[in-house]
């Protein structure tokens, strides 16, 4: 492998932004995410959480709510008081229809899917019918006082429960006029002379309304009678945002001190068949305010300003205890922010509007503005490889201008790409850990990695819950591929032997303490370091010098909105 | 004999004046001590204060005694109170007179008598009295919002154009219609800004100035007003303020990234500094100054030096 010098870049100053709304959809188990300077990413749960799509933002269209809508169809509604829908396969927007009700703050479907209502600044319910191709003006509820601030059908799609300032409202869909109307006792900590705001509500099929306000209450409203039949006081500070199972036997809140609470129906005695809400667990994963929540019928979902998602599973709902019943967090973005020169010495860093170029060795840089892709293209300039929504990664050839062929598709999403000097080997990474090596000239999967898949992958490397980004190949060593994630980067020999199950992965083993043969017996292909983290690329630059760009996530933090106070003992 | 306390009448507290305590005393156990609540129901409210003649009206929520109230005017000012009875109610007068005369013969006599009949007569006339004049208020506010109604129903049927003048529109060709159509859509705009606040019909104006645009024009370009961008970039302004005000405003309960970060290195076992512990911005207008006064002290010193 040999000894490299190393460039360690720390100002790569990238501070993602914090997670604004999140929506679950069952159907195709993906998760939508929205954050507060508008992009919006959709994640595959079952490919192992990997971020697939990926809709760049603008600071105008920031979204306020973001769901599903039948067919796999997803809205958002900002406060520029548009209803965008996004076109997932197009990967850009559909269109964009103007509500003419001022900043639009929430938004809800119908349980049936063809229904959409929002909830606007001037207090007024609108109705919109989702037709095929676009959504239809249907009609207006009664116009209430203050703005409506979140929404919530019930599972039959009769009511509808509208949370605003100080009270929550229930509609009746049919005629539109408001039945009940629920005053929200302001109390907060003794002092009532800030207004209430209700940031959620849940309606329940048994006529329940469950409401989370700023006060830091969680409240059970009887929406036929209209009173109040339980108050749970669970903290000091806003309780932002909650999601209701499917079943509807459970329900999670998330406040703005960064905690999570779970809520589950049990019954009052083990005999009993009468049932009362308790709060079960609390989770602490964030540190700044959750904004969004969502309950999937596994687990359940948190994102907030600390720009974290959070998947925690859920032990009882889990079939098979394995390490997919580990807490996820996605931190970093899965796609390569970033770029390198070799022979210039150049970086170049994409951030969310502009890209900056800088000199290794310097501190100058400058600025252009462009996209990128998942993309790579041969050292020698004859081949261009391009993997999209669609299944398989297809060969072009530049030199003629055509497909010249398409690797078989695989079930779970490309995470990097690359394409090695000498050989034209393709090397694909998938979001599975599954790393194969395609040669371009054969049109076939090469030998070693034949060899590899049949003989599978060391267990660790597959529960590493990172997607590769990026891989590069050194250029007197075609035998090795260098291919980092965010937290290792891996050098693999391919001429060494592979490493079983049985073996160490991870073994830094220094080179002059263990005898000839032991080391000859246990080296195996995958050299891994973990010296460098949180990386967020890595390549060689030449033969003896490596650049990693690292972002600790103190620096990101340090840049992040102020979170609520906590006040602790001895300090 | 204890004397309970006193609860309000009205879950408004009453504008002026606070509650005072009664003297409490077993003599006078047998009077009741009946109050009025002042503000709500500013009446000619005389606390029947038997121990010592105030003259101060000093209003104190009703409160109800533990036994039987003594005599019947008790129970009927007591009734009285109960129905927020108003500022000159029959009860009020008789009530005072009494009280001037109860200062004067003071424990040794018993309160005058009435009989149950009369006093009951008198609450029930309250009662009905009351109801009158709330049914009177209600059909009153009805009329009103019906008047209401029907003035919103006919500004809205005003405000949209005859539906005749919209086929025309749509049906005949682009050139000819350049000039009308232009005009239609000024006082179709202006209607339109006249009644903006109205969510519920703009939308409906709205899509037929839509309509007539893309009609009168070539979908080539798109005209759009100002004014309606103002109005729109305002609000959002206004909703962009209501959520930072609401998160991150007065009342809200934050602090800054460095304290956050720093109350672990505060109890550690051996204490480390806060995360961001040098406050680069301070002073900063002195440290200008001084730099200034550097450069111009140098400059100074070498004119003096060279001459």
């Amino acid at each position: 492998m040999g000894e490299f010098k190393v460039h360690r870049v720390r100002f790569f100053n990238y501070v993602p932004s914090g997670i604004r709304c999140v929506a679950y959809n069952n159907q195709s188990n993906r998760l939508a995410v929205s954050r507060t300077d508008g992009t919006v990413e959709i994640y595959n749960l079952s490919a192992n959480y990997f971020q697939e799509k990926f809709f760049p933002g603008h600071e105008s269209r920031a979204t306020e709510a973001l769901c599903w809508a039948k067919g796999q169809r997803l809205f958002s509604a900002g406060l520029n008081g548009e209803i965008i829908e996004y076109d997932l396969q197009a990967l850009n927007i559909k269109y964009a229809v103007d509500a003419f009700g001022g900043p639009i703050w929430s938004m809800a479907v119908s349980p049936h899917g063809s229904q959409l209502l929002v909830g606007c600044e001037d207090g007024s319910v609108k109705l919109f019918q989702i037709t095929p191709e676009k959504i239809q003006f249907e009609r207006n509820f009664d116009r209430q006082k203050s703005r409506i601030l979140s929404l919530s059908w019930h599972p039959s799609g009769t009511h509808v429960a509208a949370g605003s300032i100080d009270y929550i409202s229930v509609f009746d869909v049919k005629s539109g006029s408001a039945v009940h109307k629920m005053l929200v006792d302001r109390q907060y900590m003794g002092v009532s002379k800030r207004k209430c705001i209700i940031w959620g509500v849940a309606f329940l099929s048994d006529g329940t309304v469950i409401s989370v306000d700023s006060a830091g209450k969680v409240q059970f409203w009887d929406s036929a009678t209209g009173t109040l039949v339980k108050n749970h006081l669970i903290a000091n500070a806003d309780v932002q945002s909650i999601a209701v199972s499917d079943q509807e036997d459970s329900f999670v809140v998330g406040t703005a001190e960064g905690t999570v609470f779970h809520f589950q129906l049990v019954s009052v005695t083990s005999n009993s068949s009468e049932k009362q809400w308790v709060r079960t667990k609390p989770f602490q994963h964030h540190t700044h305010d959750v904004r969004a929540v969502a309950h999937s019928p596994t687990a359940l979902i948190s994102g907030g300003t600390d720009t974290h998602l959070v998947i925690r599973p859920l032990m009882e709902k889990v079939e098979v205890k394995n390490y997919d019943a580990a807490l996820r967090k996605i931190t970093f973005p899965h796609r390569r922010l970033i770029s390198c020169s070799k022979k210039r010495q150049l970086l170049l860093f994409q951030f969310a509007h502009h890209l900056e170029l800088w000199r290794l060795g310097s501190t100058v840089a400058t600025g252009t503005v462009e996209s990128m892709c998942l993309l790579a293209v041969s050292p020698d300039g004859n081949w261009l490889a391009a993997s999209g929504t669609s299944a398989g990664v297809h060969v072009y050839s530049i030199k003629h201008l055509k497909l010249h062929c398409t690797v078989p598709s695989y079930n779970f999403p490309v995470t990097a790409l690359a394409i090695a000097p000498n050989t034209n080997n393709l090397v694909i990474a998938h979001s599975d850990q599954q790393v194969f090596e395609y040669s371009i000239p054969d049109k076939q999967y090469t030998e070693w990695s034949r060899t590899i898949q049949k003989q599978g992958f060391h267990y660790l490397w597959l529960q590493r819950d990172t997607p590769i980004t990026h891989i590069s190949f050194h250029p007197k060593r075609p035998m090795h591929i260098l291919l980092h994630d965010a937290y290792m980067f891996c050098i693999i020999d391919k001429s060494l032997p592979l490493p079983n199950d049985k073996t160490l992965l991870y073994n830094p083993l220094p080179p002059t303490n263990e005898s000839d043969v032991i080391r000859r017996r246990t080296a195996h292909a995958f050299k891994i370091s973990k010296i460098y983290k949180p990386l967020l690329f890595m390549d060689l630059l030449d033969e003896r010098t490596l650049v990693a760009v690292e972002r600790p996530l103190d620096d990101i933090i340090a840049q992040l909105p102020p979170p609520i106070k906590k006040k602790k003992f001895g300090t | 004999m204890r004397l309970r306390r006193r609860a309000a009448v009205s879950s408004s507290a009453p504008a002026g004046g606070d509650a005072t305590r009664v003297a409490r005393s077993p003599r006078h156990a047998a009077l009741a001590r009946c109050f009025r609540v002042r503000g709500q129901i500013s009446g000619a409210a005389r606390a029947m204060v038997q121990l010592r003649p105030r003259a101060s009206r000093t209003p104190a929520s009703a409160m109800v005694d533990e036994g039987q109230p003594a005599s019947e005017e008790e129970e009927e000012a007591e009734h009285g109170l109960l129905l927020g009875q108003p500022s000159s109610g029959a009860a009020a007068e008789p009530l005072e007179e009494e009280d001037e005369e109860g200062d004067d013969e003071f424990d040794d006599e018993a309160p005058e008598e009435l009989t149950f009949a009369s006093a009951q007569a008198e609450a029930r006339e309250e009662e009905r009295r009351v109801r009158e004049s709330v049914r009177r208020d209600k059909t009153l506010l009805k009329e009103k919002r019906k008047r209401r109604e029907e003035l919103f129903i006919e500004q809205k049927k005003r405000k949209l154009l005859p539906d005749n003048i919209l086929e025309k529109l749509t049906t005949a060709g682009p050139t000819t219609i350049k000039k009308p159509s232009g005009k239609l859509k000024e006082a179709n705009l202006q209607k339109k800004k006249e009644d903006y606040e109205k969510g519920s019909d703009s939308k409906n104006a709205k899509e037929k100035a839509q309509k007539v645009q893309s009609v009168g024009q070539n979908k080539s370009y798109l005209a759009l007003r100002l004014k309606d961008q103002d109005l729109r970039d305002s609000r959002q302004e206004a909703a962009k303020a209501f959520i930072q005000n609401s998160l991150y405003g007065p009342g809200t309960n934050r602090t800054t990234v460095n304290k956050f970060l720093s109350l672990e290195n505060k109890r550690l076992p051996v204490k480390k500094a806060a995360a961001q512990f040098l406050n680069n911005s301070w002073g900063t207008q002195k440290k200008q100054n001084a730099k200034r006064f550097k450069r111009r002290w140098m400059v100074r010193k070498m004119k003096t030096s060279k001459k």
